[in-house]
């Protein structure tokens, strides 16, 4: 997929430095490299670019059909007390990534819209996943205009949809736990 | 002790609880590991619950390891026992758990590996490739279908293509078909649902087709199905349009072939899954497994360790029970384990302690009574006029009682533990009492009475003495003797004597003295005027010594029957001061030429008395002192004071003179009848004295000051408190 350059001005400088840095760190994991939030018709709207890199175990589970649940987590706050305040949207896009091996084709499952979709290899299927347009996450009438609002994301796995043998192995495995750091920019 | 036990059950509740709980968890967790749907989310927080229980119950186990090492330490009753049973329950309880743990092991490794065959791999992926085998032709006939269709689209003009797609799609009975251009631009498309959007083929798809190859691939459609889905070019037929366009056929492959297809697809996905699975699943089951060892282990191991506490609790109850008889402590009572032989046992301990208990009370009560016996005794012995001292058998004095010092003038406390003639050596007075004791005692009599007279400061003292043999608690022959200073009650039978005498001389004398007085006046009457002078004379003074003298005889008589008379007392209250200046009026001029001094107590005392007593007791003691100086002369002084002794007033009565004094002889008791050093006297006057001032209730001593001469001293009692000795 193409990339989107962050041409909004210093607001999306941050998140850009965030992701240079992580992606030194290491080229398997998971990356939020670009997050912006447009405003329309009432209902604000996330766009997001993030990398899905998998490693040999993944990789491995994956080709013998077990299917992986990536979740996207999507937080909206009010921004001087980022910590500690109760987000005013919270959301988790969850996307399934299942070989299907009589196609030989990646089914990739939209879990919030049931939309399926096949890819021939598994990283147009990743990249497919890592591509959010437009995506509402926020009714602008539920929010008081006069605060700052500040968005938060991440991707994770959702290891707990994993066969059981195989969730406890993922637990306390470090080629399981990708998560990605949290991204935030203003609302 | 009830405590403990409660402490106990709670603890027994606790782990039984915590292992049920634990064991229900194992149950529900091994469930999970086979991959249930029910609880295979809750498999990771089933596992941290399990590790926190035996977390806890490792605790449990070490606190009761931690006390019992320190009970060990310290040497407590029963620990050794308790470490001895631990050790041996836990090993017997490790061994065939670790048993069944290794052969479960092995049946785990082989079971799971024995699911797994390579012949049903080999199928399952037969069967895949059979599947796409028949699918291939079917994608080859597509794909034929799909190209032949790009060459009759190659010439509809524009405009005509939606029109055409219709047709060709029915023709073809494909889902969809779709125009695009290379790029991927969808130009037109015509579809089974017309609602639905036109499906877009890959990126990838697309740079395979624009390359002039064309695209045949199977894909996964909606609820399962499979759809074919097939690309070709469209060839170019001039310059007519500036970029390649792209025909995309979507074709359904047969419900019943998909079905077929997804079935061999599913159960290949399962088998693979599973078998990628055996490794992590093994490790779970292992893991699962290792779980019930180390729960059952752990609650075995406590389970140990309660019994253990639980056997040994009576026998380090007995051991520390036995350890407190030792010390004394007899109302120890353990608790009764229960019905079997160390109850039993128990119950036997705690009756014998009982039965200490209660001999030991029993002497207790016995000792007590003796202590309060004795000391009764003493009390009686010390409260009792009659002198008491007990001797032991060899002669050392064991007891004495107040009275007997008292009586023989000695301390008890100085004299007990020592030989009487020790005593006696220091005491020469009292030399005839223990000589009389030694001899009866060296005697060997049992019984014995005898009177002894002491002669000490105080004078002679008669004694009355009885003894006995006692045998003390260790059949040693003792002695007891009890004495009586019976002196006063020898001295009042003497008066009593005394006074018996007097009453019959009186009366026998008395009876012929008148007839004798009688007749020799008589006889003087009758023959004086017929004599002569000179016989007259003779007769004359014969009859007047006759009659002088019976004169003297009657006196005696007189004062003899005043001596022996009966008192008859008339008391009232009586000035002392006022009946001595009345009396000694009387001698302020005598014929002794003594000169009578009077010094009266200026309170003016009063006693309670009979005043013609009184006045006779002053007649008869002045008259004994002007007697006493008859021919010396010399002062009587009278005097009269108020004493105050030991908190007692006393009116005081003293006579002095300047005579010759008592008699020194020792022992004589000038008070006694018939003791006088006047040669005329009858001796009954200072009797008489005594007695009227004993009738009084008073004391008369007589004293011989350092001056010379005689002091009588009268002590009465105040008026108050007199008291006459017979009414």
């Amino acid at each position: 997929m193409e990339r989107k350059r962050a041409t909004k001005g210093p607001l999306l400088a941050g998140v850009l430095l965030l992701t240079l840095t992580a992606s030194a760190v290491a080229d398997v994991g998971f990356r939020v490299q670009h997050g912006e939030t447009k405003l329309r018709d009432g209902v604000y709207l996330l766009s997001a670019d993030i990398q899905y890199k998998l490693g040999p175990k993944p990789s491995e589970a994956l080709q013998n059909g077990v299917p992986l649940v990536f979740a996207l987590e999507i937080l909206v706050k009010e921004k001087p007390h980022w910590f500690w305040t109760e987000p005013v949207a919270k959301l988790r896009q969850r996307y399934s990534l299942k070989f299907h091996s009589l196609t030989e084709r990646y089914l990739v499952t939209n879990l919030n819209s049931g939309d399926t979709d096949s890819f021939r290899s598994r990283q147009s299927a990743l990249d497919y996943i890592g591509v959010v347009r437009d995506l509402p996450i926020l009714d602008a009438s539920l929010i008081d205009e006069s605060a700052a609002y500040g968005v938060q994301i991440r991707a994770t796995f959702d290891l707990d949809f994993l066969p059981a043998p195989l969730r406890l192995l993922a637990y306390v495995s470090d080629e399981w736990r990708l998560t990605s750091e949290w991204a935030s920019w203003p609302l | 002790m009830a405590a403990v036990k409660r402490n106990r059950l709670g603890d027994l509740v606790l782990v039984l609880v915590l292992f049920l709980i634990l064991l229900g968890s194992l149950v529900v967790m091994s469930d999970a590991a086979e991959n249930s749907e029910q609880f295979g989310r809750l498999y990771s927080w089933l596992l941290l619950f399990n590790a926190v229980g035996l977390l806890l119950l490792t605790s449990l186990i070490g606190y009761q390891v931690f006390r019992l090492v320190q009970q060990y330490r310290a040497r407590e009753a029963g620990a050794r026992l308790t470490l001895r049973l631990v050790t041996m329950f836990v090993l017997l309880s490790i061994a065939p758990v670790s048993v069944v743990y290794y052969f479960s092991l092995q049946f785990l490794q082989s079971g799971i590996d024995s699911w797994f065959d390579v012949r049903v791999e080999d199928a399952l992926e037969d069967a895949l490739e059979l599947s796409r085998a028949s699918l291939d032709l079917r994608m080859r006939e597509a794909l034929k279908q799909t190209e032949s269709m790009s060459e009759q689209l190659a010439f509809v003009s524009p405009g005509l293509e939606a029109l055409t797609l219709s047709e060709l799609r029915a023709g073809a009975d494909a889902d969809e078909i779709t125009l695009l251009q290379s790029t991927g631009r969808i130009i037109a498309s015509a579809s089974v649902d017309a609602a639905i959007v036109p499906d877009r083929p890959d990126e990838s798809v697309l740079q395979q087709v624009r390359q002039g190859n064309s695209y045949v691939g199977l894909s996964p459609a909606d609820h399962g199905n499979l759809q074919i889905r097939a690309l070709a070019i469209i060839p170019s037929t001039g310059a007519a349009l500036a970029e390649d366009r792209v025909v995309q056929v979507l074709f359904p492959v047969a419900d019943r072939f998909s079905a077929l297809a997804d079935s061999v697809q599913d159960a290949f996905d399962s088998y693979r899954q599973l078998a990628y699975l055996r490794g992590p699943l093994k490790i779970s089951f292992i893991l699962t497994l290792s779980l019930v060892l180390a729960v059952s282990l752990l609650t075995s191991v406590w389970a140990a360790m309660h019994s253990a506490r639980r056997l040994v609790a009576p026998v380090r109850d007995l051991a520390e029970g036995t350890l407190a008889v030792s010390k004394g402590r007899y109302d120890q009572r353990l608790p009764v384990p229960g019905n079997d032989e160390l109850g039993f046992l128990v119950m036997s301990f705690n009756q014998m302690t009982g039965h200490l208990a209660y001999a030991r009370d029993q002497a207790n009560r016995s000792q007590r009574l003796l202590e309060r016996q004795r000391a009764y005794l003493e009390t009686v012995l010390s409260g009792i006029s009659s002198g008491v001292l007990t001797l032991r058998h060899d002669g050392r004095l064991r007891t004495a009682n107040a009275a007997a010092g008292h009586i023989l003038g000695l301390v008890p406390e100085e004299v007990l533990d020592r030989k009487s003639e020790d005593v006696a050596a220091t005491r020469p007075y009292l030399t005839p009492f223990f000589e009389a004791v030694s001899q009866h005692i060296t005697a060997g009599e049992d019984e014995w009475t005898e009177q002894v007279d002491l002669f000490g400061s105080g004078g002679r003292q008669v004694l009355m003495c009885r003894g006995s043999v006692v045998t003390d608690d260790r059949g040693q022959r003792g002695h007891v003797v009890v004495f009586d200073d019976i002196t006063a009650l020898v001295r009042a039978q003497r008066n009593a004597a005394w006074a018996e005498v007097a009453r019959r001389l009186a009366h026998e004398i008395k009876n012929p003295l008148t007839p004798i007085q009688l007749a020799a006046e008589r006889v003087r009457h009758k023959y004086l005027k017929e004599m002569d002078a000179e016989t007259g004379n003779v007769l004359d003074r014969a009859t007047h010594t006759i009659i002088q003298q019976v004169e003297a005889l009657k006196e005696l008589v007189n004062a003899f029957n005043e001596y022996a008379r009966p008192p008859r007392l008339y008391l009232r209250r009586l000035q002392l001061n006022a009946l001595l200046s009345e009396v000694l009026d009387l001698y302020k001029t005598n014929p002794f030429g003594v000169k009578v001094l009077v010094r009266l107590d200026p309170s003016n005392p009063t006693i309670e008395a009979d005043a013609g007593r009184i006045r006779q007791l002053l007649h008869n003691l002045v008259k004994n002192a002007l007697e006493a100086m008859d021919g010396i002369g010399g002062e009587l002084r009278v005097s009269t004071n108020v004493r105050n002794h030991d908190g007692n007033r006393y009116v005081d009565l003293v006579l002095e003179d300047d005579g010759p004094g008592f008699p020194s002889d020792a022992g004589v008791d000038i008070f006694e009848p018939y003791v006088t050093t006047k040669p005329k006297g009858t001796g009954l006057g200072l009797a008489i004295v005594k007695n009227i001032v004993e009738e009084h209730g008073g004391l008369i001593q007589a004293e011989a000051p350092a001056s010379g001469g005689a002091r009588i001293v009268i002590r009465f009692p105040p008026d108050d408190l007199a008291k006459p000795s017979a009414a």
